[in-house]
């Protein structure tokens, strides 16, 4: 894997969408609707509840982005009130910038729980976090913790991993 | 045979070679159609399993919109199919990868162009992740597979044609040997017992069964001429002989075996014929026995037999072996001489002639019988014309001789009434 994730282009017209076209979207966006169409829930639910946690340029763009599912499974993004909360009601926690503080208090609360963590910057993989995407580069790339997703019961599909860089690895 | 009719070796050979050229075409041409159908239906299998295993690999690549990661995918197995080219286009109609193949051979460049102009290959998988179509691999398959195919095809017929020319060549061979050579043996065979006769000659043991019997049957043709012809050259033998035994007794005399009256007639005019033109004499001289009559009357027919035995044998004596003798009939015999040297000499002969029957002949029962010969002698061309004239002159002077008994006379036309003889002759 050489180069950058690849980001949204002009679209061509000449491209026919089938029933469901692909939405358009900012890369964050499709990176982590695609991470949460790779995943499995324990339980699986017909609808997928993403919260958000923090703010950010990330948060703002998810929350603007109405909907990240499919016909086969919804999901939802909405604003979590707070951490004890989004660790109770939400399948999925997009980490914007929170403090420190707050940050170790969720992964404390999250501990052994099915929910899928994703953060910004490398930092939030090795505090425990299992994807931590970099929306700093022109692309946006992610990294995956495997050993905090395997502790979580949560199954991600391989595929997404080879797509990501090890958290230890710097872009393989 | 003809020149313009072919030989049953070249109509053999060319209904071998039609017939294999069929076979071979006929097999080659289905053999390549049914392979050449199922090998595209394998190749075209295979290349929407490219398509779609591209797809599938390339699917989270496609869905978090990493070109990077398409790309490698993409490349990898595109390369390691030997496709042509290969894209990765996302539902918007965005390129997300594509692959081309770069031949690294101008013999590989132009096989791939022949193949993609002849063989168009094209599959295409949509990479659908949840239910959402995310894109579609577009996959252009190497066409240089058919090409290499329909060369190895026509490898292989001109090696089966080769084979198909080797062996009408030995079925050729062994054709010539088992059938068209022994009826060719056969044929000069019916040719030689039609021209040359030849009918002890057999047909030897053939290969072909047919043939072996053919050559049986003209054998037993053969033999059965052969032992007509030789059956009908003995009958003709036979014959023959008779015929000259038949001739024989018809110019001889049965008692002495000289030449008869008609024999004699035949030889002297053949030596008048043939010494009349070159100018030579030629002598007759009558022979007639002087006391045959009485011995006849007196000892009995059994030794006038003897007498003139004996008379035959010493005229015969006095002759070389060119002079002719013959009996005339009853005692009378005649004597040619051709050509003569002189009349005087021909005068000395009778008078040895005469000579010689003057000694008695000698008798087992009989003892001595004596005897004596009255001769005639006349000389062609001096005293005659022709045949006739000349025997006429003979007998005359044989006739005078006898008045006198056991003496020669030379004919005289002054004597014999020769003007009477020579008025008859031309």
């Amino acid at each position: 894997m050489s180069s950058g994730l690849g980001q949204a282009t002009e679209p061509a017209a000449t491209m026919a969408a089938t029933a469901l076209p692909v939405p358009t979207r900012p890369p964050l966006v499709t990176v982590v609707a695609g991470i949460v169409g790779y995943t499995r829930w324990p339980d699986e639910a017909a609808a997928v509840r993403l919260c958000t946690l923090g703010d950010g340029r990330g948060v703002d763009e998810l929350l603007h982005a109405a909907e990240l599912g499919t016909a086969q499974r919804s999901v939802s993004v909405r604003t979590a009130g707070g951490v004890h909360e989004a660790g109770r009601s939400c399948d999925a926690i997009y980490v914007g910038a929170i403090a420190a503080a707050a940050r170790g208090e969720l992964m404390h609360e999250l501990v052994g729980r099915p929910v899928l963590l994703l953060g910004e910057g490398a930092a939030f993989c090795s505090d425990g976090g299992m994807f931590c995407l970099d929306a700093q580069a022109p692309a946006v790339r992610f990294q995956a913790n495997l050993d905090a997703i395997a502790r979580s019961g949560l199954r991600v599909n391989p595929m997404v991993l080879r797509i990501a860089r090890q958290a230890k690895g710097s872009g393989s | 045979m003809s020149g313009t009719r072919p030989s049953m070796l070249q109509t053999l050979r060319r209904a071998h070679v039609r017939l294999g050229l069929a076979a071979v075409a006929s097999a080659g041409v289905v053999l390549t159609l049914l392979s050449f159908l199922t090998l595209r239906t394998h190749v075209e299998t295979n290349l929407r399993l490219v398509a779609r295993s591209v797809a599938w690999s390339a699917e989270a690549a496609t869905v978090f919109n990493d070109a990077g990661a398409a790309h490698d995918v993409l490349t990898m197995i595109a390369s390691q199919e030997g496709l042509q080219s290969a894209a990765i286009v996302r539902s918007d109609g965005v390129r997300l990868a594509s692959y081309e193949h770069d031949s690294n051979s101008t013999f590989d460049a132009v096989l791939v162009r022949a193949g993609a102009v002849l063989f168009p290959l094209q599959a295409q998988a949509p990479i659908v992740h949840q239910g959402v179509k995310h894109g579609e691999v577009q996959v252009q398959g190497n066409g240089g597979v058919y090409v290499l195919f329909l060369a190895r095809v026509l490898g292989a017929v001109a090696l089966c044609t080769t084979l198909i020319g080797w062996l009408v060549g030995r079925l050729s061979r062994r054709i010539a040997r088992d059938i068209v050579r022994p009826l060719k043996k056969l044929a000069s065979l019916t040719r030689g017992a039609r021209t040359a006769r030849a009918f002890s000659l057999r047909a030897g043991p053939a290969a072909v069964a047919e043939i072996h019997e053919l050559g049986e049957d003209i054998n037993a043709l053969m033999a059965e001429i052969q032992s007509r012809e030789a059956e009908l050259e003995a009958r003709h033998d036979k014959l023959r002989t008779a015929n000259a035994s038949l001739s024989f007794l018809a110019f001889h005399d049965s008692l002495t075996g000289l030449p008869n009256r008609a024999r004699f007639r035949e030889r002297v005019e053949h030596a008048l014929h043939l010494h009349g033109h070159s100018g030579e004499k030629v002598a007759v001289l009558y022979v007639d026995c002087d006391n045959f009559k009485s011995v006849n009357d007196r000892l009995g027919h059994a030794a006038g037999d003897v007498l003139l035995v004996e008379m035959a044998t010493r005229i015969r004596a006095q002759l070389r072996e060119d002079g002719v003798v013959a009996r005339l009939g009853g005692d009378e015999f005649a004597v040619l001489l051709a050509p003569i040297a002189s009349v005087d000499f021909t005068l000395k002969i009778a008078q040895r002639i005469g000579d010689a029957i003057r000694h008695p002949v000698k008798h087992p029962i009989h003892g001595d019988i004596e005897s004596s010969a009255s001769i005639g002698v006349a000389v062609f061309p001096d005293h005659a014309g022709d045949l006739e004239q000349l025997l006429a002159a003979a007998d005359a002077a044989m006739y005078r001789a006898k008045e006198r008994r056991g003496h020669v006379e030379l004919f005289d036309p002054e004597v014999d009434g020769g003007s009477s003889i020579f008025a008859v002759g031309p």
